[in-house]
């Protein structure tokens, strides 16, 4: 009954017409951002990031959330139409999607993957509204011990379900905790490897590093020849699918929104990884697999909910433990904290118009995305005829003036290109720059809660072991690091090696 | 992510490959230097650079924290952290390098983009270096149309699209958005 009080409290911030309008905005541009090759949420969301500064935590929170989870229903226009993947988690889509538009039911495809994005999302906004705040009540009894415990499980947890290798997606999350490192140490005042930068003191920003990494290093690694495509454009009245095709969609629509919340509740590329694991799941429990690769609607249905209620999911641990699963969720966390709101087990009742506000938004925003996909379709097709060579530079002129604008320092703007170059090379290395982005972001709580349980305990390891909860963490992280390291020494596939080879297939062809 | 795996990241076809290096130098002496670099980097594979760049920066980092005190446990100072940090990204890029045989070879790795990617880094980097002084409109439209003509656009509408962009971005910014860009030091 309080949760249902607090929801209408929740209604009445998000539908306010103002709140409304920044929503919208939000589902407009992530759906752009979906469609179009090279720019995913990640850069979308740290480039607009400036604009909010300007707006109130909730009207802020709820357009960039928009943006995120907007490009999900984007990004499956361009699967369909073009065969390529206007974002990372769209990559099964093509597969089934494409062949569904060559028979000429792409409309029926984009029709089945927006109810099905509407339905999976939905659905994990309303597990999102039962579990947060329960969890984040629970998670009032962590003190430092618990949360370096938390950390050091999220960072072991993410290696895990990495689909590249432990100890390469570890080394990433190095870096980023080393880089997190930089500025004035919050204990003892030092300056750290600020080499005489008065603006390297507050430390380097996620947004510089974010957007050079994912924004600037896809630009650098993708020449304007490489970008090519025929772009089909479905008719309006193509867009129902028959009656056969929703009966098809319905079991994959359920099965994927439930996998993809689950999965989105882990930290790593939840919707990436949610999607890959739906089309696996739905090709295995098919009465007709060989349909397959060949236009089967459970191909659409199933990854395209996953990866959109893995997106919802991720929210739970960000607003109700304060704990980042991916970069996207970082940013939104960084984002929330200029805004002077700290995510977190106090956010509920500390900030509850925007906890609130922004999880009525979720149920709003889906409805808008939903409506605004499908008819407009056409629309969002005509962008991608923008030809790249024009829009790569615009691109990169938005990366410039969203992270100049952040704290008006060109130095963020030097470290951009220097991640941007980075990011580059990352690829040519096949290293997987979100665990990065997400040791950066964790590096000074982690620092921070590892020191604060060592003064506590007057010096003694042991305090991670004699607290509960602290201990069960810790349980749980050797035992995943565990059965990694058995993995690595018996060099023997596992579902991970499996999934990687499956991505590398599927994304070859 | 799907791309960069399919390009170097799942390859487990060459597990025998480091035991190539010893058929390289053996006959290394009798072949010109230039072939040996070839041959040698082809048994290179790429977490053998990944790793081996890793352990290079983080000595470089171990280097530079010289007067950052580690403190002691009762009361870690400010280096422990980043020297804790060295010290992992030491071991796992150590790991990354005995195993490194798994992974793609080195000169598998395509590298057709770079000169792309060099020619659009060093506009960017000569646009950021200016931006404070010449301002937001000229500088985007400088950087703009330079990245347009280099992919042998047609210039007048190359010209006509960069500088009518960023007066639209800068009146988007300060007149709509309330957010001010950088006017430099002729005025706009």
């Amino acid at each position: 009954m309080e949760t249902l009080d607090s929801l209408l409290l929740g209604f009445s911030v998000a539908l306010r017409p103002d709140v409304l309008w920044y929503g919208f905005l939000g589902c407009l541009v992530g759906t752009l951002v979906g469609v179009l090759p090279g720019i995913g949420p990640l850069s979308g969301i740290s480039i607009l990031l400036p604009i909010t500064f300007g707006l109130d935590a909730t009207k802020a929170i709820v357009m960039l959330a928009g943006i995120y989870y907007g490009s999900q229903y984007g990004g499956s226009t361009t699967s369909i139409l073009m065969r390529i993947p206007g974002e990372a988690s769209s990559v099964m889509t093509c597969i089934d999607g494409y062949a569904m538009a060559r028979k000429g039911r792409a409309g029926a495809a984009l029709c089945i993957a927006a109810v099905g994005s509407w339905i999976a999302g939905t659905f994990g906004v309303v597990v999102l509204t039962a579990i947060a705040p329960p969890l984040a009540a629970f998670a009032l009894r962590f003190g430092p011990p618990e949360y370096t415990a938390l950390l050091v499980l999220g960072l072991i947890f993410l290696a895990y379900m990495s689909s590249t290798s432990l100890p390469r997606t570890l080394l990433m999350a190095a870096i980023g905790l080393l880089l997190g490192t930089v500025g004035i140490d919050n204990l003892t005042g030092h300056f750290r490897y600020a080499f005489d930068i008065a603006e390297l003191g507050d430390g380097i920003g996620i947004v510089p590093v974010a957007v050079g990494l994912f924004g600037l290093g896809e630009i650098l690694s993708t020449p304007s020849a490489t970008v090519v495509g025929e772009v089909m454009t479905p008719k309006l009245r193509e867009l129902l699918p028959n009656l056969k095709e929703w009966r098809q969609s319905g079991w994959p629509i359920a099965r994927g929104s439930v996998l993809g919340f689950l999965i989105g509740l882990t930290p790593g590329s939840a919707h990436i990884i949610s999607s890959f694991l739906s089309y696996a799941v739905e090709r295995k429990l098919s009465r007709h697999p060989e349909e397959f690769g060949n236009g089967a609607v459970a191909g659409v249905a199933g990854p395209e909910s996953a990866n959109n209620a893995a997106s919802t999911g991720a929210f739970v641990p960000m607003l109700a433990l304060g704990l980042p699963t991916g970069p996207v969720t970082a940013v939104l966390m960084a984002a929330l904290i200029v805004h002077g709101v700290q995510p977190g087990p106090q956010l509920v009742n500390e900030h509850p118009d925007v906890f609130w506000g922004f999880v009525a938004s979720m149920y709003v925003g889906n409805v808008l995305l939903l409506l605004l996909n499908l008819p407009l379709v056409g629309l969002f097709v005509n962008v991608l005829r923008i030809p790249y060579s024009y829009l790569y530079p615009l691109v990169i002129m938005f990366c410039v003036i969203g992270v100049y604008t952040v704290n008006n320092s060109i130095v963020d703007v030097w470290i951009m290109l220097i991640m941007g170059v980075l990011g580059y090379f990352l690829r040519k290395l096949g290293l997987d720059p979100a665990p990065l982005v997400l040791g950066l972001v964790i590096s000074p709580t982690f620092e921070l809660s590892l020191r604060q349980s060592l003064i506590m305990s007057n010096g003694y390891w042991t305090i991670f072991f004699t607290r509960p909860i602290a201990f069960v963490l810790f349980i749980i992280a050797a035992a995943l690091l565990s059965l990694s390291l058995l993995a690595l020494l018996r060099k023997r596939s596992d579902w991970r090696t499996k999934l990687a080879e499956a991505e590398a297939g599927e994304g070859a062809q | 992510m799907a791309e960069s795996t399919r390009r170097h990241g799942t390859s487990n076809s060459a597990d025998t490959a480091p035991t190539e290096i010893l058929p390289v130098l053996h006959h290394s002496s009798s072949r010109h230097p230039s072939s040996v670099v070839r041959r040698l980097s082809s048994v290179i594979r790429a977490d053998h650079a990944a790793g081996g760049s890793a352990i290079v920066a983080a000595l470089a980092v171990l280097a530079v924290s010289g007067d950052l005190p580690f403190g002691t446990l009762a009361f870690p100072g400010a280096g422990m952290m980043p020297k804790l940090v060295c010290a992992l990204m030491i071991l796992l890029g150590a790991i990354l390098v005995a195993r490194g045989g798994a992974s793609a070879p080195f000169t598998d790795i395509g590298w057709s983009d770079l000169p792309h990617a060099a020619r659009v880094l060093a506009v960017t980097a000569a646009a950021v270096a200016l931006y404070t002084t010449l301002g937001f409109i000229v500088t985007m439209s400088l950087m703009l149309f330079a990245l347009i003509a280099f992919e042998g656009r047609n210039l007048v509408a190359a010209a006509v699209y960069s500088v009518g962009v960023s007066l639209l971005t800068y009146g988007l910014f300060t007149i709509v958005l309330k957010s001010p860009l950088e006017q430099g030091v002729l005025g706009f």
